[in-house]
């Protein structure tokens, strides 16, 4: 979660890479050239741990052409790495095609080559013999099969690690073995799955240049790239075209074509502009209020401890008004999180967001000011103000003031089959406990109204 | 080595390794002619079990044999079984709770069924007799090995699926890259445990007896019952001592060696690194020769440059042909959905079959005084067992507390303690019968020792493990405030050994129900000693060819057990898991 949108200071993209010095200084952004893959109206359905079918992709039609870097780009659990398995023939789609070269796909797609958010490399093989994996399996003569392990290791700059296991190497070294064993297999296309993001920034920011060099390189037989990411700078920094996803269930949501010449500045008016534009777009759909009608509707709660709401609430007592990403950097939370506390505190009233900023209301600052009891009576009456704790109120009114943990989650996963049922009773209990609302009793999963008696043990 | 190398005048390229490497393979070949030769053998009508001490190693190395031809065929069932059920998840709904119900089922139960159908199978040579012996050794090895494996394969990362198979891995290709590596340790674990499970059924088997039909082997077993009936002190000694010594013998030149090279499947790099070292693998790992027949044997067929191209093009070639191939996958659903139907209506008539039989044989051959002694005995032999695991942890627990918390103690005790519970206990049973004898203590109480004498261990490894695993700023918290020592039982020690009690009583309960077969049922010195329960009851049907009787006793103690664990144990393991897990 370290590379969002305000994390650039540190970034030095035009920085010489480090093991191909034969790498012009600039590149122009490539055209694209004729399609490799396309999905055509790609559907995607699960089925959820209760039974009932769960659409994570809608009607997805997305081409990846010659020559181009495409990032996709949404929030986690939007289904992009679902495209991305999808694309490559780990999965198959409920409906929908997927063809290569006009030719419909039915196994594993022979064009493209697989890098893992978690590097996936066998920790009982050593760095060649991971990267050999595929060659190996495709029966290649073992010759050639040292040769090209040996181009992949001076490709990715891993020369003198070859008989190392993956556990002697840092997150980065583990990274470039993925794509090591991704390029020797000769893919037109590499697909990557947030490969970043497991890694620090500064090693990112450096194995990002290098993918970049690769592509521009045309290392092998790569032509394309196709990128998931959930980090807005990553995508405008990195891709020729970027897709943005809506979540629940993912559709496309806008595409982006970003012809800046590389390396790109991060400072430029043209960088901040798109990425200002994406950041803004996203931004919209996860605070939606504006146009959501709140009456008979369920509101959706974050899953956020309140502790940290109160958290947030400090801080813009103290800072004023903020932007989200600016919260995000002094919180140091991902963009993706940061919205979720703030958009908890808005359903509390406790903050608003007019355009991209955040401010504390009247009723916040007098929150974070009062003392613990006063505290609780005001979160008191705002919970009650709330759909789902009008709901569960009136399920403990009709039950002795007690309801067992089983039924609620039975009624949120019927009610809200997006969310985590027992993620939103956990965000439940602990907002109530703090408002002394209702209690829990783990030792019988009961939820109970609170009305001041004594804890027992 | 210099002196030796010199002495015996060896050429440079051969090292002591490889001397040590020789010689094991001569042993090995002349033990597989003695095995083979008592496999087919023709089968006695009684065979002559002798005391001499002469016989003892040879007698050894049968039960030996028995132990890892059973321990390979635990091996091949357990990587198919748990391959099957970890790959389809239709089979998987069938054989998950089929294993469930086979691993606690007292199988010792089984044994004259067993014997006799193999018997019926080959009728001339030992095979039959000898495969019986080994199948009862597999049923008591198999099941915890199977669930190790299956649940590891469960347990790998979808990335690393998702990876061989996006890098064209086929099916034999993942298995020995991904799936055996990754279960390399559990399994290893696991297979030493089994083998330690696998010597109780062992020395009863091969001291089988029907009636006035002798089926027993010669082997470590047999020759205990035989110093036993014939009160033959030196002999029992002995026998003890070539147990022993079998066990070590195979510590030191299977597990150990084993347990340290797995450690190269490690997921993950563990904070502490136990430096330890096996001479066996050592020289294994030394051994030119070893490594020159490796090279002759595992090498690739040298194809030329042009077939290897060929063979990689044919393959690159496939890989792309399949890609786009869409007639594949719908014919085989449709075939493996009719196969699968016919499969389970030939395995439900036979089921459907198998109990009509069954209650046709119960309601014509027992009657309700039979039905009453099953009744009864099975209260006897649940009191008995539930107090054999009550009294084994009574010492268990604390002992294994104390040993668990102190990382040197337990470091040494480890060995010690592993040895103890691989020894049979059948074997001790003389021992103690002789002890509860000086002190008049009658079998239908001795009994719950003899049970004890195995179980006590299941309970004793679980609480060391858990005891080991309380935190140590948990236990400081404690010393820090100076917390009297019974509430630091009573809130910290007993709290976090919850589950490990909890795992330890299924097993030692499991273990106590099949020793109660062979503890409450026990020839002694020329007489034999009886206590009531169902346990006896089934020796007893065994004994006079009730079959009935026997079945009927079987299945009761097959439901009973099966239903405490799957009443009261799985919910206590449910409780453990959800509140006193230590990892919140």
């Amino acid at each position: 979660m370290l590379n969002d949108i305000h994390s650039t200071t540190s970034a030095a993209p035009a920085s010489a890479p480090l093991h191909r010095p034969r790498e012009p200084k600039t590149n122009i952004a490539p055209l694209p050239g004729k399609e490799l893959v396309e999905l055509r109206e790609i559907s995607m359905t699960f089925t959820a741990p209760n039974g009932k079918p769960l659409p994570v992709l809608e009607r997805i039609t997305l081409d990846v052409a010659e020559n181009e870097f495409l990032c996709i780009l949404g929030a986690s659990g939007c289904g992009k790495s679902t495209i991305l398995r999808i694309m490559t023939g780990l999965l198959k789609p409920t409906v929908g095609t997927v063809t290569i070269d006009g030719k419909p796909l039915h196994d594993f797609n022979p064009y493209t080559a697989f890098v893992f958010q978690s590097f996936a490399l066998l920790p009982w093989l050593t760095v060649q013999e991971n990267i050999a994996l595929g060659l190996d399996a495709l029966k290649m003569p073992r010759e050639e099969i040292r040769e090209k392990v040996k181009n992949a290791v001076d490709a990715v700059g891993l020369e003198g690690f070859e008989e190392a296991y993956p556990k002697e190497l840092s997150g980065g070294m583990k990274q470039r073995v993925g794509l090591a064993r991704a390029l020797v297999v000769e893919p037109k296309i590499l697909c990557m799955d947030e490969p970043f993001s497991a890694l620090d920034a500064l090693t990112a920011e450096n194995l990002r240049s290098e993918v970049l060099n690769l592509f521009h390189a045309h290392e092998g037989t790569l032509s394309s790239v196709v990128m998931v990411t959930h980090s807005i700078d990553e995508a405008v920094q990195m891709a020729s075209r970027i897709v943005v996803l809506d979540a629940h269930p993912g559709r496309i949501k806008a595409e982006y074509v970003n012809p800046m010449p590389y390396p790109r500045n991060p400072r430029s008016a043209e960088y901040l502009d798109l990425s200002n534009r994406i950041h803004a777009l996203i931004t919209n759909t996860v605070l939606p209020f504006a146009e959501e009608p709140k009456i008979g509707k369920v509101e959706i709660i974050p899953a956020v401890p309140f502790q940290e709401i109160l958290g947030l609430l400090t801080v813009l007592t103290e800072e004023g008004t903020m932007g989200i990403g600016d919260l995000a950097e002094a919180y140091s939370r991902s963009f993706h999180e940061t919205l979720q506390i703030v958009k908890a505190a808005e359903l509390l009233s406790f903050a608003e967001t007019p355009g991209q900023s955040v401010l504390v209301t009247p009723l916040g600052r007098e929150f974070v000011h009062s003392d613990v009891n006063t505290q609780k009576a005001v979160l008191n009456k705002q919970l009650r103000g709330l759909k789902t704790f009008q709901l569960l109120l009136e399920a403990l009114a009709h039950n002795q003031g007690e309801v067992s943990r089983e039924v609620l989650i039975e009624d949120y996963a019927a009610r809200m089959p997006y969310e985590d049922p027992e993620e939103l009773l956990e965000t439940v209990i602990d907002w109530g406990r703090y408002a002394e609302l209702i209690g829990y009793r783990p030792k019988e999963e009961v939820v109970y109204l609170d009305i001041g008696e004594p804890v027992e043990e | 080595m210099s002196i030796v190398r010199n002495l015996i005048n060896l050429p440079r390229r051969v090292s002591i390794a490889d001397l040590a490497v020789l010689g094991a393979l001569c042993g090995l070949i002349y033990w597989l002619i003695l095995v083979s030769h008592e496999w087919s053998a023709h089968l006695q009508p009684s065979v002559e079990i002798h005391t001499n001490f002469r016989y003892l190693p040879l007698y050894t190395l049968y039960s030996l044999s028995r132990g890892l031809v059973a321990y390979m065929i635990s091996l091949i069932f357990t990587i198919g079984y748990g391959y099957v059920m970890a790959h389809s998840a239709r089979a998987e709904k069938v054989m998950l709770p089929l294993l469930d119900v086979l691993q606690s089922i007292p199988v010792l139960g089984f044994l004259p069924a067993l014997v006799l159908a193999l018997i019926a199978f080959f009728p001339k040579t030992n095979v039959g007799l000898e495969l019986a012996c080994v199948l009862m050794i597999f049923t008591g090895q198999v099941w915890n090995m199977t669930f190790a494996f299956y649940h590891s394969l469960r347990a790998i990362p979808n990335d690393l699926r998702d990876a061989s198979r996006s890098f064209y891995l086929s099916k034999k290709e993942t298995l020995l890259k991904l799936e055996l590596p990754s279960s390399a340790i559990p399994l290893v674990w696991n297979s030493m445990m089994s083998m330690a499970g696998g010597w109780f059924f062992l020395t009863i088997t091969e001291a089988f007896t029907l009636g006035d039909k002798d089926f027993r082997l010669p082997g470590i077993g047999s020759y205990m019952s035989v110093a036993i009936s014939q009160g033959n002190v030196p002999a029992m000694i002995g026998a003890v001592v070539a147990m022993g010594a079998m066990i070590i013998f195979l510590d030191r030149v299977l597990w150990k060696p084993l347990v340290i090279w797995s450690r190269k499947f490690r997921m993950e790099e563990l904070s502490e690194d136990i430096d330890e070292n096996s001479i066996v693998l050592n020289v294994l790992r030394n051994s030119n020769m070893l490594e020159y027949l490796g090279k002759k044997i595992f090498r690739r067929k040298k194809a030329t440059l042009d077939e290897q191209v060929h063979i990689f093009e044919a393959k690159r070639e496939a890989v792309v042909d399949k890609a786009f191939r869409s007639d594949v996958a719908t014919d085989r659903t449709l075939l493996s959905k009719i196969l699968g139907a016919v499969v389970a209506v030939v395995v439900l008539t036979l089921i459907a079959y198998g109990i009509f039989k069954l209650v046709m044989l119960f309601t014509t051959s027992l009657d309700s005084s039979d039905w009453a002694s099953i009744l009864g005995g099975t209260g006897l032999t649940l009191l008995r067992t539930t107090l054999a695991v009550g009294l084994g942890a009574l010492w268990a627990v604390p002992v294994g507390a104390v040993i668990g918390m102190n990382a040197k103690l337990s470091h040494r005790m480890q060995p010690v303690i592993q040895f103890m519970a691989s020894f049979p206990a059948p074997m001790l049973f003389p021992i103690v019968l002789l002890v509860l004898a000086k002190l008049n203590v009658s079998i239908e109480i001795g009994a719950i020792v003899l049970m004890l004498l195995g179980t006590q261990w299941y309970m004793l490894f679980n609480v060391i493990a858990g005891a080991s695993a309380i935190p140590t700023d948990l236990r400081e918290l404690f010393a820090s405030y100076d917390v009297p020592r019974k509430t630091r039982w009573k809130k910290l020690i007993l709290p976090s050994l919850f589950p490990s009690i909890i795992t330890g009583a299924v097993t030692a309960a499991g273990g106590a129900w099949n020793a109660s077969i062979v503890a409450e049922y026990i020839p002694y010195n020329g007489k034999t000693l009886v206590a009531h329960g169902l346990g006896s009851l089934i020796s007893l049907a065994t004994v006079h060819g009730d079959y009935a009787l026997l079945g009927a006793s079987v299945l009761t103690m097959c439901v009973v057990v099966v239903s405490i664990n799957k009443s009261i144990w799985r919910r206590l393991y449910v409780i453990a898991q959800d509140r006193y897990a230590l990892n919140t």
